[in-house]
């Protein structure tokens, strides 16, 4: 948590050289086999840009029905743009931080590298995650010093492939297959199908509506339904 | 895009009509689309666990030991039949199967079926696992076995232990199951003294496999209730390689497969000594 503090604060010692911030807000509702009824979320998101590198920090909120409390998972990265031979790629790092429970902690970070081409876009990378007990957790079941207090998951295949197709000048549509979102890193095997339809309401704003359907077990076993995602959201270039 | 769905489609029913006409023992039919629904399995359980009552297996010593499998895959069943050999032996009070039992296919499970009359001296507890539901094999499986989600308790001169079985032979055990397992972990499990939980998708990602794990989402759950209900120990199968990790007070052992021909086809013995869990894996000699 102090980490993260300090990275937040280099965020905003920074802010002042940026050239360019992006905000990205929305609103989300969903419904999965583990969320004991429809829950409701909200986000922030703060990208800010200085020439070929960027920096971004956001916070999902719980709104309904929260897992834990409203806190639900705080992210920060750092990223930058390079160029091989013809191919423009984006490169990033980023942390992710979620309080399952009061004693309970998700700790993820990874690397995503992206390229897009016309129609199709593909993000690859590689997360690592710890699941580790909180303090509180420690004291409330009196562990000893020789129990372990986090378990890891070495390495996690993220990918996200999408198709865009303009529906007109202002509008388009993105339909994607990945195993991640913005506060979300699911298992190599557990891809989820996405769309979104993104419009712009003038040069430097858009708004979007995404909806995820999750599935248990696809291409691997006798698939179930496991939950939806619908999403509304602005997009703000300052 | 209406060829390139035909064209998908041709190709799909393919594959499909070559696996049915290999002896190949996956069934993907179910990997997009699926009839199978976890929901209505868990109904059907519950339907047969109201007309027969969670078993009391008694040890007349306050150490005692349990005999786990995972994945034995019959058609061929040499490995299991040595398994079910060794349940019999005085020091194990039952034996549980951990699901990936059978192929799925319905002269798999009248195989096992044909065996397991000679190994009813000690009880046994067979579970489901996503082969065991290729090729329809739940219609066999609540024939021949009953219910898929069902706990017993095993009572020594002092204490009850508690353990529960889990069907998560679709990769997540469903809203329904969810709500019955935190009430059996609220009302049961005060009660015991150990609490071990098997399930057969195993939980975590040691190693890359192709092989499919519940959704983060679910284990995030899953982990927290464990967590606060001081369940012991949770064994798994699915992966048939193992793997062990520790979390709190929560041992998580997932097991080698019993397969025939595995390299490293192994049991493990869960052993019970007073409140403590332990186990050893042994591999099939």
């Amino acid at each position: 948590m102090q980490r993260l503090k300090i990275l937040i604060l280099v965020l905003l010692i920074q802010f002042p050289v940026i050239s360019q911030i992006t905000l990205d807000h929305y609103a989300e509702v969903g419904k999965t086999m583990m969320s004991n009824g429809v829950y409701s979320n909200v986000s922030t998101l703060v990208e800010a840009r200085y020439g070929h590198l960027h920096i971004q920090g956001g916070a999902l909120l719980s709104v309904i029905n929260p897992q834990a409390g409203l806190i639900n998972t705080i992210t920060v990265g750092v990223g930058g743009e390079f160029q091989v031979k013809n191919f423009k790629m984006k490169m990033d790092g980023f942390y992710l931080w979620k309080p399952i429970s009061e004693n309970l902690r998700a700790y993820n970070g990874g690397i995503i590298v992206t390229s897009r081409f016309q129609h199709f876009g593909v993000k690859l990378g590689v997360n690592t995650r710890v699941y580790g007990l909180s303090k509180a957790a420690t004291m409330k079941y009196h562990l000893s010093d020789a129990v372990s207090t986090a378990l890891w998951e070495p390495v996690n295949l993220m990918y996200q492939f999408s198709y865009y197709q303009p529906l007109s000048t202002k509008c388009n549509l993105e339909v994607r297959i990945t195993n991640y979102d913005k506060y979300m890193i699911l298992q190599e095997t557990n891809p989820m199908i996405m769309s979104r339809v993104d419009y712009a309401i003038s040069p430097n704003m858009w708004l979007y509506a995404e909806l995820y359907y999750m599935q248990a077990g696809l291409l691997n076993m006798r698939v179930n339904y496991f939950g939806y995602n619908g999403r509304g959201g602005l997009i703000w270039e300052l | 895009m209406g060829i390139i769905i035909k064209r998908i489609s041709i190709v799909f029913s393919l594959v499909i009509g070559f696996i049915a006409c290999t002896n190949i023992t996956i069934d993907p039919s179910g990997y997009i689309y699926s009839t199978d629904k976890i929901n209505t399995r868990f109904d059907q359980s519950e339907q047969w666990n109201s007309n027969h009552p969670f078993k009391k297996v008694v040890s007349l010593t306050e150490n005692y030991q349990l005999l786990v499998a995972a994945d034995s895959h019959v058609g061929p069943m040499h490995n299991l039949e040595l398994f079910l050999d060794e349940a019999k032996k005085p020091e194990n009070v039952a034996y549980v199967l951990v699901g990936d039992v059978v192929t799925g296919k319905a002269e798999d499970y009248m195989r096992l079926d044909s065996v397991l009359p000679k190994y009813e001296v000690k009880p046994g507890f067979i579970m489901v696992g996503n082969h065991d539901l290729y090729f329809d094999g739940w219609q066999s499986f609540y024939k021949l076995f009953g219910s898929s989600v069902y706990y017993f308790t095993v009572q020594t001169p002092s204490a009850s232990d508690l353990y529960i079985c889990l069907d998560s032979g679709n990769g997540t055990l469903g809203d329904k199951q969810l709500a019955w397992l935190k009430y059996v972990l609220a009302t049961v499990r005060p009660n015991c003294r150990n609490c071990v939980i098997f399930t057969h998708v195993n939980f975590f990602r040691n190693r890359h496999t192709g092989s499919t794990n519940p959704l983060v989402t679910e284990l995030e759950v899953l982990m927290d209730l464990f967590l606060e209900s001081n369940v012991n120990m949770v064994l798994m199968g699915h992966d048939h390689e193992r793997s062990l990790n520790q979390l709190g007070n929560t041992t998580y052992v997932t097991m080698d497969a019993l397969l025939d021909g595995h390299p490293k086809a192994s049991w493990v013995k869960l052993n019970v000594s007073g409140s403590k869990v332990g186990y050893e894996f042994e591999e099939v000699k």
